[in-house]
């Protein structure tokens, strides 16, 4: 007889087929997912829609107020903001995208390596990511950047370094969840090989929280692009970079706000979107986990 | 029987109850009536989605949020629960009607000492100090037999065994006296051994404190030793209902009459007869049948089944039935022994497929930092500690013991996922060593293994098809795409799945349809031996009695061997050939079932023999019930490994010396201080009516 | 118990080596060293003057023998001396930590209290109108970087009201009110980065444990509502917490550097960006390490709460 821990559990669908039943999207998926599509076409087609370049000068009309010429108004050499935060999204979304893939990749391969083979290895592992998660993330991307220097592309390799630890950490506790399951036994039983077992048998069931930690990843990896764009430390002017902007505008903040706010509320609206997305996900994997059981 | 009895403490009356997930209602409890009198024992019997739990929780006013009450009334003395709230409704539950769970170990808060959680029941309900409280608690702990109850008291619940958990809730839910007791599985997940223990237990303080009880089980056995009358719900509704003794001899519903069978008995074995199985599955909940919701299922059913939805009619004035047809449906009767004494035994093969000698698995334990400063010496469990075993072609060895004495542990070292510290296991003559990936190919293929878990036991990601295909490439028995879906529909068809479960995803499966998966792939690599760890346990009755129909059919087909590890008596005495019955990482007898359950007895088995429940009324058991705590197996050292909680301890000899093996008959071998003659001269643990009509 | 704290210990020791091993290392990548930095455009003119100041400065040595001398050096209190200020690092550090103290201290206190009350409330009754209110919220919180919240805050109440400097410019020797005043915004900008991350997980935190056969118990023995949720459940939902507020004071120490940079304030995170942009090595290394350090600590404590909330992890 099934134990179940929670008293009288909620009976699954017995008797015919189990068909899973129709999952509902949760909101939260589709609004994020609307939102992070927003920003990726404008990363795709931005420079070739706004109404001016975004590194052209309208020296006549300096931080001018938004206005049917410039929606937004302008910054200090007359620049159109409108135009440069819509070419600021392709950067943005590169950069934090990049920085996310290097380290989902490598902390997934450290992760599941790390929390199958065990032992020594896993031991060594650990210990490196240890010392590694004992800086603020922020902190060690500074000083990688410092390091090897301030550009686009150091950035994103700092960005990669921060997160593979903190990734190889959670697919090494959900490797950890399914090792000793007996299906991965039984892949033992058979002689199976540590790459089939690890590939063929372990990812496909760590999945989910992989797919969610990229999520949370993205966000963080946005929030670090423009901080450190900010700091002057990421993308270097004339880039249109959102961090960047609100850096080297934020003087004028008080007589014309908008040099400020229309980055500001850019960042906030992928931010939130991308966060959006990963709660989502997190909710509509959960949901599909449950209804499989 | 008095006055009081007739007099109902908790009347449900149409009971409804609906759970509520992902926007469709399963309707787990339909239409339920069932009464607890004052000072009776109620059993409520019923496989897993029957809804025997809900009507629990509903009585206790503790559906968790997905549930609800959608109907009916649930009344307890004068109160109507389902009015009650707030203060008024907290005031009884906890005090008046009290429940021990299923899973101790997680009903209990870990962060708080079990000690300050019985007392908060009394501090709430009886408004006591904390001083008179702790007075309270060390009563009631000494009452539910803990040794040293203020130690006892200050421990948090992960330093106590399930059993002692369990002993903590008992306390707790008693501690207020309570009229009605609704005890949900209580002993699921203990040992058997510790399972008497509790039910003596339960037992003794409910009659002390005159509470009636409602008992939620799925255990027939404990239905028949534990209580008075029993109620049978099958898929949310009750098929029948009445005085245990008249349900247990003349069961009146098809369902019961099949739950009663397709439970082993000890007095059966696979030579004899097949056990009767219910094959099917549970109907939908969403959309409950029409007519009688077992008609599906059942052997007698007729068209009216389908159509018609029967009311209780009464059986003789000892209750009642949901049976149209229960009238004409043949005469009940258990086939005992003497019925089938006919049928030969299979000879057995002397051909031995697996032979190990002086095999021990000992674990290192983790020294703490502090330890290893101090240069303390290394440690060790020791989970299987010199055993001599084989087994023979076609065969089935049984090891059978309570959680923990170490017979996974040596089905693991078997198959190659446990690494022997020392012995020589062989295997058709030739040395089997290391684990499964040092072994040769084709050692890996005639050893194979069924898990425990069904769950567990299949990738989730993929399909049945490519979990059956993978052993037939990795083999190279089969190859071709089109030989091996012919062998993959075979191999389906040989476990009684039908052919298109080739593309199902295990989600798709019910838990003895997962297992049978699970035996179809051992079965893939055309094996000699496959270990098969605790295969049954999880599954429900009715399934386990196909399964173990499949593995015998199988068995008798293909000339595997099997070491069959359980802790299930009454399975074991059905399957095996030969049994070896495990303690702390020793054996203590090996033997034949028939030897095993007949005097000479090790004392343990003795004790064990006396724990098994058994659905039938007709049997009487003598009653040993092992006292003392389940000794470490770090370190152990020399000794019976039994004598902290043998009842039959010698002496100090038990303590000093390890014990000699007697030899009563050739293979059956006892290794106890205590002489021959006199474990020869132990009473019959297990005794049949008709035996003592006959004697 | 004091077991347990000895073995964290030992192992914060192994940890803050390996960290001042990865700082050296990383620093060793830099192009050109201490000397090239302090001659600038000088060196490539001046060979014998190179020379000689690597000499002084003790780059001719190997590296590990730099290595172990900046550690002895360490382990005596002496972190070096700074090329750019020209003075010795450790009074430096001390005081630029006592400024950003005053910051990350209060922040952290009013978003844990702030956010175990929102946390609970919001787990109390899931998808319900408080519940959503509060995601929302804290999804905000977690979206917006410490700079564009600084920003907005001093657009607001420095530009618009003038009720709060933007800079805080630190005069020493003013009363609580002054420096009420002065940090009054960026210990805000810092609280709300912490507040929504600690109230996310605590709410989450609270509804699975709401769910487990513990709390039913505790239900159904009787018990007011108000000690099952604040007794029974608060207790074992504030394990996860516990690890989060550790993260955040990780987050919260990057943050630092970002509102530091916002409001001008001299703490250590402006010593940081100073060092980077100085390319000041020594200050560099020692202020990363202190950094790294301070964040040891902040994890190790964490530990030991958890293990006092925890009786299973003692040892």
């Amino acid at each position: 007889m099934a134990t179940h821990s929670a008293g009288p559990a909620a009976p699954h669908a017995a008797g015919e087929r189990r068909v899973t039943p129709p999952r509902r999207i949760p909101t939260t998926l589709v609004l994020g997912g609307v939102i992070v599509g927003v920003f990726v076409v404008l990363a795709v087609i931005g420079p070739h829609i706004t109404p001016y370049g975004f590194d052209k000068f309208h020296f006549s009309s300096r931080l001018a107020g938004p206005s049917a010429e410039f929606w937004l108004g302008t910054d200090r050499y007359g620049r159109d903001i409108f135009s440069r935060v819509i070419a600021g999204a392709r950067l943005t979304l590169i950069m934090a995208a990049s920085g996310t893939f290097i380290g989902v990749v490598a902390g997934v391969l450290i992760g599941l390596v790390s929390g199958y083979l065990g032992g020594w290895i896993d031991e060594v592992l650990m210990r490196l990511t240890d010392i590694t998660m004992s800086f603020p993330s922020l902190l060690l991307a500074l000083l990688v950047v410092a390091v090897l220097g301030a550009n686009e592309v150091n950035a994103v390799i700092s960005i990669g370094l921060v997160f593979t630890p903190r990734v190889a950490r959670v697919v090494r506790s959900a490797t950890l969840g399914v090792r000793h399951i007996q299906f991965v036994e039984a892949a033992e039983v058979r002689g199976e090989s540590n790459p089939y077992v690890i590939f063929r048998e372990i990812l496909p069931n760590v999945w989910p929280p992989i797919i969610v930690e990229t999520c949370i990843r993205m966000s963080y990896a946005v929030l670090l692009v423009v901080s450190l764009s900010y700091l002057g430390l990421g993308a270097q002017p004339p880039a249109p970079d959102w961090g960047l902007m609100i850096s080297k505008e934020r003087a004028f903040i008080a007589s014309a706000p908008w040099v400020v706010l229309a980055p500001a509320a850019a960042i906030v609206a992928l931010v939130v979107g991308v966060n959006l997305l990963g709660d989502g996900m997190r909710e509509w994997l959960s949901a599909r986990k449950t209804s499989d059981e | 029987m008095s006055d009081a009895v007739t007099r109902p403490v908790l009347r449900i009356r149409d009971l409804h109850v609906s759970y509520y997930v992902r926007g469709r209602e399963f309707r787990a409890v339909r239409g339920v009536d069932l009464d607890v009198l004052a000072g009776e024992t109620m059993a409520l019997v019923g496989e897993s989605g029957s809804g025997k739990s809900s009507v629990a929780f509903a009585a206790m006013r503790g559906l968790d949020a997905a549930g609800r009450v959608k109907r009916g009334s649930i009344r307890f003395h004068d109160h109507d629960l389902l009015d009650l709230h707030g203060a008024a409704l907290r005031d009884i539950q906890g005090s008046r009607i009290a429940m021990v769970y299923q899973d101790p170990q997680t009903s209990l808060n870990p962060a708080f000492r079990v000690g300050d959680q019985i007392g908060e029941v009394l501090r709430r309900h009886e408004r006591l100090s904390r001083a008179e409280a702790r007075e309270r608690v060390h009563a009631l702990l000494e009452q539910v037999n803990l040794p040293d109850p203020p130690r006892v008291a200050r421990r948090y619940p992960h330093e106590l065994s399930g059993g002692q958990q369990q002993r903590i809730l008992i306390a707790m839910a008693f501690a207020c006296a309570p009229e009605l007791l609704i005890l949900d599985e209580p002993t699921t997940g203990l040992d058997v051994t510790t399972e008497a223990r509790i039910l003596d237990l339960i037992a003794e303080l409910a009659t002390g404190r005159d509470s009636a009880i409602l008992y939620i089980t799925h255990n027939l056995g404990v239905v028949a030793r534990f209580c008075d009358r029993v109620a049978v719900m099958y898929a949310g509704e009750i098929l029948e209902r009445g005085p245990v003794e008249r349900v247990f001899t003349a069961p009146a519903h098809p369902y019961t009459r099949s739950l009663l069978t397709c439970v082993p008995r000890l007095d059966v074995s696979k030579h004899q007869r097949s056990l009767s199985a219910i094959e099917g599955r549970l109907p939908s909940l969403v959309d409950p049948p029409p007519g009688c919701v077992f008609e599906e299922r059942c052997e007698h059913r007729v068209e009216a089944c389908r159509v018609t939805w029967p009311g209780f009619e009464d059986v003789d004035g000892a209750g009642a039935v949901r049976c149209l047809r229960w009238r004409e449906l043949p005469a009940f009767a258990f086939e005992r022994l003497r019925d089938a004494e006919g049928a030969a035994a299979a000879a057995p093969s002397d051909h031995v497929v697996l032979q190990g000698e002086a095999l021990r698995c000992y674990y290192p334990v983790r020294r703490s930092l502090g330890e290893f400063l101090r240069g303390a010496p290394h440690r060790q469990v020791h989970a299987v500690d010199d055993i001599d075993m084989q087994v023979a072609r076609a065969t089935t060895l049984a090891v059978v013991g309570e959680s923990g004495c170490g017979k996974t542990t040596l089905g693991r070292t078997l198959v190659g996922l446990q690494r022997l510290t020392a012995g020589t296991l062989r295997f058709e003559g030739r040395p089997l060593e290391g684990i499964a990936r040092e072994r040769p190919r084709d050692q890996r293929r005639r050893v194979q293994i069924i898990f425990q878990n069904p769950d567990a036991t299949l990738n989730p990601q993929k399909s049945v098809g490519e979990t059956l295909r993978r052993p037939l490439e990795l083999f190279a028995r089969v190859e071709g795409a089109q030989a091996q879906a012919e062998r993959v529909e075979e191999l389906l068809r040989s476990v009684n799945l039908p052919e298109h479960y080739v593309t199902r995803y295990p989600h798709e499966l019910s838990g003895g349809e997962k297992q049978r998966v699970a035996i179809a792939r051992a079965f893939a690599a055309d094996p000699e031996l496959i270990v098969c760890d605790e295969p049954l346990s999880a599954l429900d009755v009715s399934v386990q009695a196909a399964i173990l129909n499949l593995l015998v059919d199988l068995q008798r087909r293909s000339t595997t061997a099997y070491l069959f590890i359980s802790h299930d008596l009454s399975v074991v005495r059905y399957l095996s050939d030969r049994v070896a019955v495990m303690y702390m990482g020793k054996l203590c007898e090996v033997g034949t079932p028939e030897e095993l359950f007949a005097p000479p007895y090790h004392p343990y088995t003795e004790a064990l023999l006396s724990a098994i429940s058994i659905p039938d009324p007709a049997v009487t058991q003598e009653k040993i019930r092992l006292e003392g705590p389940v000794p470490n197996p770090i370190d152990p050292g020399r000794g019976c490994r039994f004598a902290s909680r043998c009842p039959r301890k010698v002496g100090a000899v038990c303590e000093r010396e390890d014990p000699p093996v007697h030899e009563p008959a050739p293979g059956h071998r006892i290794a106890c201080h205590i002489p021959l003659p006199e474990l020869a001269a132990l009473p019959q643990v297990i005794r049949y009516r008709y035996q003592e009509e006959v004697s | 118990m004091l077991h347990f704290i000895l073995r964290r210990l030992s192992l914060l020791a192994l940890t803050l080596l390996g960290i001042s091993l990865l700082i050296f290392g990383i620093l060793q990548l830099l192009p050109g060293d201490a000397a090239t930095q302090i001659l600038g455009a000088w060196s490539e003119r001046s060979g014998k003057t190179h020379e000689y100041l690597r000499a002084a400065l003790g780059l001719d040595r190997a590296w590990y023998e730099q290595y172990f001398g900046w550690l002895w050096g360490v382990l005596q209190g002496d972190l070096g001396r700074s090329l750019a200020m020209d003075a010795p690092i450790t009074p430096i550090l001390m005081e630029r930590l006592g400024y950003s103290l005053r910051l990350a201290v209060p922040a952290l206190i009013l978003a844990v209290i702030i956010s175990l009350v929102l946390g609970v409330v919001a787990a109390m009754r899931p998808n319900g109108l408080v519940d959503h209110a509060i995601t929302v919220l804290t999804l905000g919180g977690v979206s917006v970087p410490a700079f564009v919240s600084g920003a907005i805050l001093i657009l607001v109440f420095a530009a618009w009201l003038g009720w709060f400097p933007s800079t805080a410019s630190l005069t020493p020797g003013e009363g609580f009110l002054y420096w009420a005043k002065m940090l009054a915004l960026p210990v805000a900008t810092l609280t709300v980065e912490a507040l929504a991350h600690i109230t996310r997980i605590t709410r989450s935190s609270m509804i699975e444990v709401l769910k487990t056969p513990y709390v039913r118990t505790a239900r159904l023995k009787g018990l007011p509502v108000r000690v099952v949720l604040f007794k029974h459940a608060l207790r074992n939902a504030m394990l996860p917490t516990v690890t989060v507020i550790a993260f955040n004071i990780g987050w919260m120490l990057g943050g630092v550097v970002v509102v530091e940079q916002v409001f001008s304030y001299p703490g250590l995170g402006s010593l940081v960006l100073f060092a980077i942009e100085q390319r000041d090595v020594p200050l560099l290394q020692a202020s990363m390490f202190f950094v790294a350090a301070g964040y040891c600590v902040a994890n190790l404590l964490a530990d030991i709460a958890y293990a006092l909330l925890d009786p299973r992890i003692r040892y």
